[in-house]
């Protein structure tokens, strides 16, 4: 096991470097750069303004130069200081978010896993009965609803409306840090991030589980005896969430990346609005920072998957 | 088990079902960079007398006042800044040498009084005494000469640079005569300096010491620690969430009311004015669109200013991309094709004002009286498209020497407004017998077509975008041909000419008189169609008291004055 992954972690390291090289070039061939709407801001500023900041960011050098540099830099742990928000370090722009976000991102995953999983389980076991038509129908209509949407209702409902929740932010600002008040500005961004997964993960579930308890060993498993509570959760869920595993470890770096709408909607300073604005103002240390993240985050969800396997199924062995 | 399931799935139905019974809002997509030139929120002046200062109790001294703003602050530095949310911050952190009053024009902040010499060659500050940074240290004229040594040392990036490298290019030219006495010696005159140069909050010498270069942009002053002598001092900052000032005890015009000033990022606008009502923030902007749901609130004061801010259709000038609009007479043709009331009345729902000239109307510089003006008259278009040689074909569309009356139009995509506009252009041009496509573009894609960037290709033939004017009307940098946004290759000699005569004197009746003249050639030349000057359109909540909207927008210049009633929570 331990040799298994140290082989998957090496291999890892080519991916790795292709991925910087290929972003870095990309995003440095894409017009713009910071400061490239300067002459709009002000009557008062001239093109010369313009070159003479480039220049001092070091931006008139050829981006395979600035490449070479930059990789220097990584060799000894230096991501570098944002382009824009100049002299603040890469490395800690990503640390004072990625708690937000997977704060956020988590407790959405936790809550769609909660709930998606009974819910699949129980479409199946009542296959067209009047509950799985009505969950069938809601993750239809969860997965045709636009996550924006839903966002900007739950807020006009619960927080303009009724006044139950606020309507963005981490914490009521001017008052000390509290958890409840953390959990209470938490609620409705996660229930909305969550619910997109709760739509889609429910449906493999029961398809996965309509599977599996039409199998041999499931009526093997009833004829012996044993209580339909434990046939389904014991013997059939988990050969039900075998392929589901591989859907939730690709969807690991998604958890970072991937709630850049709900953060917007939600004044949620998280990782997905990092990454959404330095793309937008061209910000390449930032933007690097946080793909190379990313990058290893799908590398290590890939693995984790792996893993998993074992743990689901003892026929799979890791060597 | 059934039937807790059955509850489960009810609660989860209910979020989808409870949606559409609350009013909707439109999605908002109008934050897209650009979508709002940066200057958009702060220079406004107001033009209606407002309600908002309404009598109200004794003082209450403090409490929190919580703005919201699409965007995050990108550095605290006064010199380094060049958009509204770092602005905004270094006004509430900062004081400069003088500010603008609500009257727009230039009064003393940190000084006693000032002295413009009868050459208007030199201008000398007689600074206060007894001004205490916020670390205690006094402020002197040293601090003063170091703010301006900073902008002028080309290794510090500072955008403002280039507009005063000319004026102060001797050894003297800024010159401490004693710790509260300033003299800015002057090469040649510069007409707009009071306002445009003179109110960069003034840095602490002693906190920067000797840096230079990387350690000046980079320095820990600039995201971390600033420290200034302003009404506000600097608590904390979580990027993209909040920025939290506390009151300066110190502070040399007395003590502020507010007991903490939060800027709290809200990007999405449909989230803040959300926020607006349900007084999450006391103050922020609002769409045009929901002015009028706005007006109807009874917790907030909706308001709106005229600004500096304005769009504009360019045509390209440069004969060698286009020939297309060589001709006056074109250009005059597609800007009287154009219904621009409509497009204010559907687009702004009234909140904005259409431009007869390039000046907008709160500017002392503005002519009421501009001519040439330009109606909704597609007859006059048609007219002087025929004059010019453009005659009709068979399928509608001009043709001129076989070559016809065929362009593209370009925006920045995102911005719904703007793709709206050039698409009704698109069909008022067609009514003329122009033969338009439109395109949108990527906001750093879009910039490099028009020529904005250092590496922009100007291939294009027209293309619309926003911009905004300072206090001073000096409009060179759109109309000289040696202007740095002149984008699209405007050149008239006696424009030229004008602009620089304007800018070597002070004397404010004859600048006046050259700037009628400007506007009267640019609406005479038309190589760009003013299109409206959009307000300001914000929310303040009505447990604000002590500001007051003047003809230059809320001024944030009294804001130790401001006060707050306790929140009702």
């Amino acid at each position: 096991m331990g040799k298994y992954l140290i082989r998957r972690l090496i291999q890892s390291i080519p991916t790795f470097l292709g991925v910087t090289f290929i972003v870095f070039a990309l995003i440095n061939l894409v017009p713009g750069g910071p400061g490239s709407d300067l002459l709009l801001a002000d009557p008062n500023i001239k093109p010369e303004d313009m070159e003479r900041i480039r220049h001092s960011l070091g931006l008139d050098k050829p981006w395979y130069e600035r490449y070479a540099l930059y990789m220097g830099d990584l060799a000894h742990g230096d991501l570098g200081t944002s382009l824009i928000q100049r002299g603040v370090k890469v490395s800690e722009m990503i640390t004072e978010r990625l708690p937000k976000t997977l704060l956020l991102t988590g407790s959405a995953l936790l809550l769609a896993l909660l709930i998606a999983v009974p819910l699949g389980v129980m479409s199946a076991v009542k296959q067209y009965s009047i509950f799985d038509n009505l969950a069938t129908m809601f993750s239809t209509a969860g997965v045709a609803i636009p996550s924006f949407w839903l966002s900007i209702m739950m807020i006009l409902f619960f927080s303009v409306s009724l006044r139950w929740f606020p309507s963005g932010g981490v914490q009521t600002l001017g008052k000390d840090f509290d958890v409840g008040d953390v959990i209470w500005h938490l609620a409705m961004p996660a229930v909305a991030l969550a619910f997109i997964s709760i739509a889609s993960w429910n449906r493999y579930i029961r398809a996965s589980m309509l599977e599996v308890i039409r199998q041999d060993f499931i009526r093997t498993a009833r004829a012996k005896g044993l209580r339909e509570r434990f046939v389904i959760f014991k013997h059939a869920l988990r050969n039900a969430l075998i392929p589901f595993a591989t859907l939730l470890g690709l969807s690991l770096p998604g958890l970072i990346g991937g709630a850049l709408i709900i953060e917007r909607i939600f004044s949620w300073p998280g990782i997905g609005r990092l990454a959404f604005d330095a793309a937008q103002q061209r910000d390449y240390p930032v933007i690097m920072g946080v793909v190379m993240m990313s990058s290893m985050l799908v590398i290590l969800g890939n693995l984790a998957a792996d893993i998993a396997y074992g743990f689901l199924d003892p026929r799979i062995k890791q060597s | 088990m059934k039937k807790i399931s059955l509850l489960l799935l009810v609660a989860l139905l209910a979020v989808v079902a409870c949606g559409p019974s609350a009013t909707t809002a439109p999605p908002s997509n109008t934050s897209a960079p650009g979508a709002n030139t940066p200057a958009a929120q702060t220079t406004s002046a107001a033009v209606q007398p407002s309600n908002t200062t309404a009598a109200a109790g004794p003082v209450v001294e403090g409490g929190t006042f919580i703005e919201g703003t699409f965007a995050d602050a990108k550095t605290m530095n006064s010199i380094l800044s060049s958009d509204t949310s770092s602005s905004r911050i270094i006004k509430l952190l900062g004081n400069g040498l003088l500010q603008v009053n609500a009257k727009l024009e230039p009064e003393c902040d940190l000084c006693e009084k000032f002295t413009v010499s009868s050459d208007n060659l030199k201008i000398t500050f007689n600074l206060k005494k007894g001004v205490k940074f916020h670390d205690g240290q006094e402020l002197t004229a040293d601090d003063v000469k170091f703010t301006y040594t900073s902008i002028l040392n080309a290794d510090n990036a500072s955008p403002r640079r280039s507009d005063l490298k000319d004026v102060f290019d001797k050894p003297d030219s800024i010159k401490v005569v004693d710790p509260y006495t300033i003299e800015f010696n002057f090469t040649k005159v510069k007409a707009d300096t009071l306002v445009s140069d003179m109110g960069y909050a003034v840095l602490p010498k002693h906190v920067f010491g000797d840096a230079t270069g990387k350690a000046f942009t980079d320095h820990e002053f600039n995201t971390k620690k600033p420290v200034y002598t302003g009404p506000f001092m600097f608590k904390e900052w979580v990027k993209d969430d909040h920025l939290t000032l506390v009151a300066n005890p110190s502070y040399f015009k007395g003590k502020p009311h507010l007991e903490s000033y939060i800027v709290k990022i809200i990007p999405d606008q449909a989230a803040g004015f959300a926020q607006l009502k349900t007084n999450e923030i006391d103050y922020g902007g609002i769409q045009a669109a929901q002015m009028a749901e706005a007006k109807k609130l009874t917790n907030i004061n909706a308001i709106a200013f005229d600004v500096f801010n304005f769009d504009f259709i360019a045509f390209n000038l440069d004969p060698a991309k286009t020939m297309l609009f060589q001709d006056v007479k074109v250009r005059q043709a597609l800007t009287y094709a154009v219904d621009r009331q409509a497009i204010v009345d559907s687009q702004y729902f009234g909140f904005a004002t259409l431009a007869n000239s390039p000046v907008p109307k709160i500017s002392w510089a503005f002519n009421p009286n501009n001519t040439p003006t330009y109606g909704y008259d597609p007859k006059k278009a048609e007219s002087l498209l025929d004059e010019a040689g453009w005659k009709k074909g068979s399928d509608g569309v001009r043709a001129k020497d076989g070559k016809r009356l065929s362009f593209t139009i370009w925006t920045n995509a995102g911005n719904n407004i703007r793709e709206a506009i050039i698409v009704a252009a698109q069909q008022y041009w067609k009514e003329v017998g122009a033969e338009v496509k439109t395109q949108t573009e990527e906001w750093n894609a879009f910039l490099k077509r028009i020529g904005a960037t250092p590496d922009g290709t100007r291939d294009y033939d027209a293309f619309l975008v926003g911009f905004q004017w300072g206090v001073d009307p000096n409009q060179k940098t759109m109309w000289s041909s040696q202007g740095g946004f002149n984008l699209n290759k405007y050149s008239n000699p006696e424009m030229d000419k004008l602009l620089d005569d304007a800018l070597n004197t002070l004397d404010q009746a004859k600048r006046k008189e050259l700037y009628v003249k400007m506007q009267q050639i640019e609406s005479q030349d038309m190589p760009s169609i003013i299109l409206y000057f959009p307000q300001s359109t914000i929310g303040m909540n009505k447990r604000v008291h002590g500001y007051s909207p003047a003809p230059g927008g809320i001024p944030w210049n009294n804001i130790h004055e401001w006060w707050v009633d306790k929140k009702a929570s």
